[in-house]
């Protein structure tokens, strides 16, 4: 009777431990792209006649942390006594299909759900090497410091001196997939500044975030030249081997048309999902027939 | 006193019990005792007289014998609660049995036993006359017996249960205040063991309500033993079994059409104010069965109980019901081996699950992304008695307890006569899709706020304690001593998983049910991935009492316990680190030394060491989120692209919380006087008063921005972003409340088959502070901190009656319970609709609460129980009506502070029916 | 033996009581002052379309005054004192200060009427009557309602605030005087700056819960300093009202809202501070968080180029 008992306590017990989740696997698994990267010391390129923006684009690709810590990459450079700009952009666009089509349009189809494989983003921020609180490397890290002012009080001040300008107003970080960039005005010769790129998320579906980034001496708005910012780094969506993914690029382009006015980007993705199943294959506009069965 | 314990050899047990420092931060009294005396006819004491204790069900460890001393007295201790019979015998008398003995839990139940000369071998049997007034109690509370329990209307779980006693009101979720505290501040003990959920301060068990022997309900006056709490104690103790093997299963049933409406028509003030598909319909169901008895006769008892709750409630308009379904299951098994040892091994685990959280009728949540809450844990107990002497025992337990929740989506299934979520067709069985926005947790997905968020919560309580009982010890001068010396010690950790599906969340202008024909993207917001984080605590403390008899009709109970708390936040900040020392002085007095009178009263003081939600308000783990306008900005603009704005932007792991570095504890200094006497037999009138000054609540203050003179509008910050306030914890003495409580009430214990209880509150509770760390003072920053009514306790007029009788119908037996409450309103405030910052914001523009009061509410509830006795046992037929006699009259309101005014929010209806039957052999 | 008991004793009893004498190790008062205006702060002369012309000194024209508390004041460094304080990140930005606290006197309300956006303070105004004819009579630009047509009357005021913010007394929403001074009369001396008689007009001010911090060495506390927000001679309105945001009623339309005061007023008092605002010529430097008598006087009129 007691070890009958016992015995079913013990499996209710077990039962209940087994119903018992703590979510882990939430948590991206590791991937063999490291999730906090430390790219050294860089020297700002020239742009100019002699060397394009595409000859200066540095490709790298981050994983995920696989903790809740932040990761992203991290670079150093000497200042040159004038502006430097910092561009850098994750795979692929700035857009998702969520936000995209008006209701009640032929495109609405497009509407949702998110397309998983482009919803990395990157947050850039940069300031003197010595206020950097992180780790390269190893951790990421910040520009926050505190100043006491004349009656003994800690303020708590922000050293990022990269204010992001461009297709989200001054001041602000981007979303998914779109481009940072921010200009420092007169940086002092011979200070290092520190460069971190935070990892705000990357793709769900691999964990793998591959972006172009561009150092340069002068004005971001100079090297941009009025291109649409999206295309001012081209190609940055890449595999695991560094390679291109097929048609990425002109799919890039395809978007910066849209954005300059043309209304091509829903006849690429018709196109596209017809071409391909896209619950399968990778598609740039996401699937179109994922979206939820409504209530009969 | 130190002399007498070196006399009787006790040091190296008291060394013993510090060696084995770990523990609950209380451990409750589970147990009760009976005492006399045993004299002759003239009421001279008989020493030398046997006195046996049994039970027509058994007693563990087998019937105990007591001899009289010089004075004649005898004891039996640590009984468990139950009714047992007392042989008193000597040598020259005719033996004497008192049956019907009741001991209820921590009480000493005296029995005096009368010997006539003479050697005849009859025995003299008498049934015992229940204690009228209990002149050793110096406790404010009752104790609810099983035949309360059974008899009086209350809705069949403990928590509602303990609303019968004097000063419990309103309170959240199922906690009640008592005794002027927040709903948040009791402590829940089950067979000791306290299962106060250590991050909430809330009860974190269900159980089967049918295994429930006693509860006893503290508002004020306990020991030390019982620990700390700024509100009530609930002490359940579950049933152990007997010699006689016992089965009980019951079916119960209830159909919410009978039940309380949502008034979805018009408000008091004629407004209507909801549709009326805000009504609701609901089934409850309950399957239970108790199975207990001896494994070894008198020697090792068990009890099994199991129990299963489903409930479904959907509201018109939505689909699929919200669907609870708890198991609850509780095992113990008692054994004592011989006279010195007693072994109690406890486990009850509660698995629950609800499906379909979403309510709302306007949020038409599609089936892929309703809602699960999984919940549930376990707490096992480990005891050992060691009963040393007849007066000196050594109580150990080691106490491992994990409660937890979790809240994603219903996974889907292909079977389509089961479950809520249908599979796709090439969906895996079971599948939960975590990746795509909005397809899990609360408020599941597509609706008007469409996040699908995701949450792993789990909490763990490691415990050990032990409690040396010297009990009996006669000092020099005459006087009699209880002592009760305890070393506790407990670990506790919370660890939280939480993030959003998808990373992202959504909301639809329109506010419906997803259709991509209809979406309109109003805003999004993007999020870091999922955060993952720990707060732990660690607990000790140590206590000494002392019951203390002086003279037979004088009790004075008093102890010392000093406790020490550390807490952690998730960064392994010490956030609250305190040592605290709580007094205890209660005196009982019988003036007239003839059980029939008491005058009571005392000072005690009572430190709550804390809960992990407070150690966790510094917290450093937090999401990172952008907010995006969506396209119905941007549409004007340039159509199918968008060209969305950031509206902003908080970084990763950004918290502005801050705690002060001189936090100390809440605490309670309470003073309390008892008045009790017997005006007739059974029956006694009484008055209680109470005052509790609560100090130094946990209560944060926001140190950035700088408001204008009436608090309505941001003038600057201190930190430069006014988007960014800072708010620091701290435990200021501006936070606190003072509470008084003054009872009459008339008992009639229970006797010729019938009790009763009437008892008149008046209550005043004032205060700055709602409940510990309420989010922020119910005053404006910067504004002057009022000291106004507390809302939910400043019930001045509280009335709670209730009566059971047993009809002589024998050979069957009919019950009837009853009960009557009475609350005058709370009070309200009144505000406006101001605009601080980002948005609208409740000004309060009298001093609180004095604007207006709600209109008092009854609740009236009877019960009918009809037995019949059937082969091998007895059916119980059992008719549960609430409000027979009260028509739709009001059961609560909503306050609309800046509308001006009060509407009905829900209305009592007529027969509230619960159906149940019961099998019982 | 009973040494030691006695001294575990005393232990137990020293620690039972020691929560009586808790100290946070905050110093948190209410701090209170007065503050006063010249009379020629609320003097300014109209010129009326009938031609005729009148001089007015009348505390309907005297606008918010904002007070803040400052880690130190710099006088002589700028056209007017201002808090000179901590870095200041951005060149060319004066005053990017980080104050302690403040308050204000008379605060920026919507009297439900659209056309009196950014125009009214409370504290100022005996009763609707008195701010009906204000703008009528004096300004000569009349209230007009929801339908654009004019408000001859305060009742018409009142009846409409009723409507919108279903209020139960003048308290609640402190738009007109309540008899302040409880001599059961309500009239001027129930509002926020009173006639002193000798040329000035004071308030009275409170620091509700104000931290106070102060400089060991110097033993100097904070320093309070402040200013009027004059309205403007053109439209009679407060350029410490953002127009663009506050209560929002629909009554008018989805885009109206009530305005309100800038969120960074204290914390970058020149950018708000224009000519015929009257500031603090002498800030009040605390000694302690007890001063009594604690005064500031708005005696310098700004000159802002």
């Amino acid at each position: 009777m007691r070890t009958s008992g016992l015995c079913v306590l013990a499996g209710l017990f077990g039962s209940l431990v087994a119903c018992d989740y703590t979510g882990d696997w939430l948590f991206a698994p590791p991937t063999d792209a490291p999730g906090v990267v430390h790219l050294g010391e860089l020297v700002p390129t020239v742009i100019d006649g002699e060397t394009s923006i595409d000859e200066a684009v540095i490709y790298g690709e981050i994983g995920a942390t696989g903790t809740a810590e932040p990761g992203g990459v991290t670079f150093s450079f000497e200042g040159t006594g004038g502006p430097v700009c910092v561009w850098v952009d994750p795979e692929l666009v700035f857009w998702n299909q969520s936000v995209a089509p008006q209701a009640g349009s032929d495109d609405a189809r497009w509407a949702y759900p998110d397309n998983v494989f482009d919803d990395g983003d990157l947050d850039l921020y940069a300031g003197y090497a010595v206020y950097y609180s992180g780790s390269p490397g190893e951790k990421m890290g910040d520009f926050e410091i505190r100043y006491e002012d004349s009656l003994g009080n800690q303020i708590p001040l922000t050293l990022n001196e990269c204010t992001i300008s461009g297709l989200n107003g001054t001041g602000a970080h981007s979303g998914r997939g779109a481009p940072e960039s921010c200009t420092l005005a007169a940086t002092l010769p011979g200070v290092s500044y520190m460069v971190a790129i935070e990892a705000w998320s990357t793709p769900l579906d691999d964990d793998r975030l591959s972006y172009g980034l561009i150092l340069a001496e002068g004005d971001c708005d100079d090297i941009r030249n009025g291109i649409t910012e999206e295309c001012v780094i081209l190609g940055e969506a890449r595999d695991a081997d560094g390679e291109m993914i097929p048609d990425s690029s002109t799919f890039e382009v395809t978007y910066c048309a849209n954005v300059e006015g043309a209304d091509a980007l829903v006849d690429y993705c018709e196109t596209e999902a017809e071409t391909y199943d896209c619950s399968v294959d990778h598609c740039f506009c996401g699937d179109p027939d994922n979206t939820p069965t409504l209530l009969e | 006193m130190l002399r007498i314990l070196l006399n009787i050899r006790i040091l190296p047990w008291l060394a013993a019990v510090f060696v084995l420092l770990s523990a609950v931060p209380a451990f409750a009294d589970t147990t009760g005792a009976i005492a006399g005396t045993v004299s002759d006819a003239d009421g001279l004491p008989i020493p030398g007289a046997t006195v046996v204790l049994s039970s027509p069900s058994g007693t563990i460890g087998g019937d105990q014998k007591s001899v009289t001393g010089d004075d004649g007295d005898y004891s039996f201790r640590s009984l468990l609660p139950g009714t047992y019979s007392i042989t008193g015998s000597a040598d020259g008398f005719q033996a004497v049995t008192i049956s019907g003995v009741q001991v209820l839990i921590g009480r000493t139940e005296t029995v005096s036993v009368v010997l006539q000369a003479g050697g005849s071998a009859e025995v003299i049997e008498i049934e015992s006359k229940r204690k009228t007034v209990d002149v050793e109690d110096v406790t404010r509370g009752e104790v609810l017996t099983k035949e309360f329990l059974q008899s009086i209307p209350t809705g069949r779980t403990y928590q509602s249960a303990v609303s019968m006693a004097a000063g419990v009101t309103g309170g959240a979720g199922g906690n009640p205040n008592m005794g002027g505290g927040a709903y948040n501040e009791n402590t829940y003990m089950l067979d000791g063991v306290n299962i106060t959920d250590p991050v909430t301060g809330t009860f974190s068990l269900n159980f089967n309500y049918d295994a429930i022997q006693q509860i006893e309900v503290l508002l004020g006056g306990y020991e030390p033993e019982y620990g700390i709490s700024l509100g009530g104690v609930v002490n359940v103790v579950t049933d152990s079994g007997t010699n006689n093997l016992e089965f009980d299963t019951a079916v119960y049933y209830e159909n919410g059409n009978w039940g309380a409406k949502r008034d979805a028509r018009y408000g008091a003030d004629g407004l209507q104010i909801a549709p009326t598909g805000f009504d609701s319909n609901s089934q409850t169901f309950s399957v239970s069965a108790k199975i207990a008895g001896p494994v070894i006769r008198d020697r090792a008892w068990f009890i099994f109980s199991y129990q299963m709750a489903r409930s479904l409630i959907n509201n018109i308009g939505v689909a699929q019901p919200r669907d609870f379904e708890g198991h609850y299951i509780l095992g113990k098994l008692t054994v004592q081996p011989n006279a010195d040892h007693r072994f109690t091994v406890f486990m009850q685990l509660d698995p629950t699950s609800i499906d379909n959280t979403e309510q709302d009728p306007n949020s038409r949540i599609l089936p892929q992304a309703q809602a699960r809450q999984a919940q549930g844990g376990y707490v096992g107990s480990a005891r050992w008695q060691w009963f040393l002497s007849p007066d000196v025992n050594l109580d150990t337990q080691f106490v491992t307890q994990k409660s937890y929740i979790e809240v994603g989506a219903v996974p889907c299934t292909h079977d389509t006569k089961l479950g809520y979520h249908p599979c796709e067709p090439d969906e895996q069985e079971g599948n939960i899709d975590w990746e795509t926005p909005g397809r899990v947790g609360i408020n599941g997905a597509f609706d008007s706020v469409n996040y699908g968020y995701y949450y792993f919560d789990d909490r763990y309580r490691y415990t050990a304690s032990s409690k040396l009982s010297v009990l009996g010890i006669t000092d020099p001068f005459g006087g009699s001593h209880d002592f009760k010396f305890g070393a506790e010690a407990t670990q506790n950790v919370w660890d939280q998983l939480q993030g959003y599906s998808g990373n992202t969340w959504y909301f639809d202008l329109n506010a419906t049910l997803y259709d991509p024909q209809t979406f309109v993207n109003y805003y999004w917001l993007e999020i870091t991935g999922p955060i993952k984080f720990r707060t732990s605590s660690s607990q000790w403390n140590l206590f000494a009492q002392d019951s203390y008899k002086p003279i037979r009709n004088l009790t004075i109970k008093y102890g010392l316990r000093y406790d020490n708390t550390v807490m952690r936040n998730d960064i392994g900040e010490t956030v609250i680190n305190a040592s605290l020392v709580s007094p205890r002085l209660y005196a009982a007095w019988d003036p007239f030394g003839d059980q029939k009178t008491k005058i009571a009263g005392g000072y005690g003081r009572f430190n709550d060491t804390g809960r992990l939600g407070v150690a966790s308000f510094t917290r450093a783990s937090g999401y990172g989120s952008k907010l995006f306008l969506g396209e119905y900005f941007a549409a004007s603009e340039q159509g199918f692209v968008n060209t969305s704005a950031l509206m902003y932007d908080i970084a990763p792991r950004e918290n502005t919380n801050v705690a002060h570095d001189k936090l100390r504890t809440p605490r309670v200094d309470e003073f309390l006087v008892l008045l009790q006497r017997e005006i007739i037999e059974d029956v006694s009138v009484g008055g209680n008063f109470s005052y509790k000054m609560t100090r130094f609540l946990y209560e944060p203050d926001e140190v950035n921005v700088i408001y204008d003179e009436d608090g309505s509008a941001i003038i600057g910050s201190r930190y430069g972003d006014v988007l960014n306030p800072v708010a620091r914890l701290r435990t200021p003495q501006i936070a606190k409340r003072d509470y008084m409580q003054a009872d009459v009430y008339v008992d009639k214990v229970m006797s010729h088959r019938w009790f009763a209880r009437l008892t008149y509150s008046y209550v005043n509770s004032v205060g700055s502070s709602e409940g510990a760390l309420s989010g922020s003072f119910l005053n404006d920053p910067q504004t002057q901190y009022n000291y106004g009514p507390m809302f939910s306790t400043d019930v001045n007029h509280q009335v709670k009656a209730y009566a059971s009788w047993e009809l002589p119908t024998d050979p069957w037996s009919q019950t009837v319970g009853a009960r009557v409450e009475y609350y005058s309103g709370q009070p309200y405030d009144r505000g406006y609709w101001s605009d601080v910052s980002t948005g609208s914001y409740d000004l309060r523009i009298r001093p609180r609460g004095e604007y207006g009061r709600i209109p008092g509410t009854w609740i009236t509830a009877i019960k009918f129980q009809q037995q019949f006795d059937v082969r091998k046992g007895k059916v119980i037929a059992d008719v549960e009506v609430t409000n027979p006699f009260n028509f739709a009259g009001p059961a609560s309101y909503l306050i609309y502070p800046s509308e001006n005014r009060l509407v009905i929010y829900e209305r009592q209806a007529p027969f509230q029916l619960q159906l149940g039957l019961r099998y019982q052999f | 033996m009973s040494n030691k008991l006695n001294a575990a004793l005393s232990l137990v009893g020293a620690l039972a009581l020691s929560g009586c004498g808790f100290k946070e190790g905050l110093e948190i008062s209410d701090m209170k002052g007065t503050v006063v205006l010249p009379e020629e702060a609320l003097t300014r002369t109209f010129f009326h379309s009938d031609g005729s012309s009148e001089t007015l000194t009348d505390p309907r024209l005297i606008g918010p005054v904002y007070l803040g508390l400052y880690p130190s004041v710099e006088e002589g460094v700028q056209e007017y004192p201002y808090p000179e304080v901590g870095p200041v990140f951005e060149e060319g930005t004066p005053g990017d200060t980080f104050p302690y606290g403040g308050t204000s006197i008379g605060d920026i309300r919507f009297p439900c009427m659209e056309s009196l956006q950014c125009r009214v303070v409370s504290g100022r105004y005996v009763d609707f009557d008195a701010m009906q004819s204000w703008f009528s009579d004096v300004l000569e630009d009349p209230i007009s309602d929801a339908q654009g047509e004019e408000v001859t009357n305060g009742d018409y005021i009142a009846e409409t605030c009723f409507e919108i913010l279903h209020y139960t007394s003048e308290e609640e929403i402190r738009l007109t005087a309540t008899d302040r001074n409880e001599d059961d009369v309500i009239n001027l001396k129930d509002l926020d700056f009173v006639d002193q008689g000798d040329g000035t007009w004071a308030a009275e001010f409170t620091l509700w819960q104000q931290e106070y911090f102060q400089d060991e060495e110097t033993g100097k506390g904070f320093t309070l300093w402040g200013w009027m927000d004059a309205p403007s001679e053109s439209a009679y309105k407060f350029n410490t009202c953002d127009p663009t945001k506050g209560y929002k009623d629909d009554t008018y339309n989805s885009d109206f809202f009530a305005g309100r005061p800038y969120e960074d007023l204290l914390n970058f008092p020149s950018k708000y501070i224009t000519s015929g605002d009257w500031v603090s010529g002498t800030p009040y430097v605390y000694q302690s968080a007890d001063d009594e008598n604690v005064t500031i006087t708005l005696d310098f009129p700004a000159q802002v180029n």
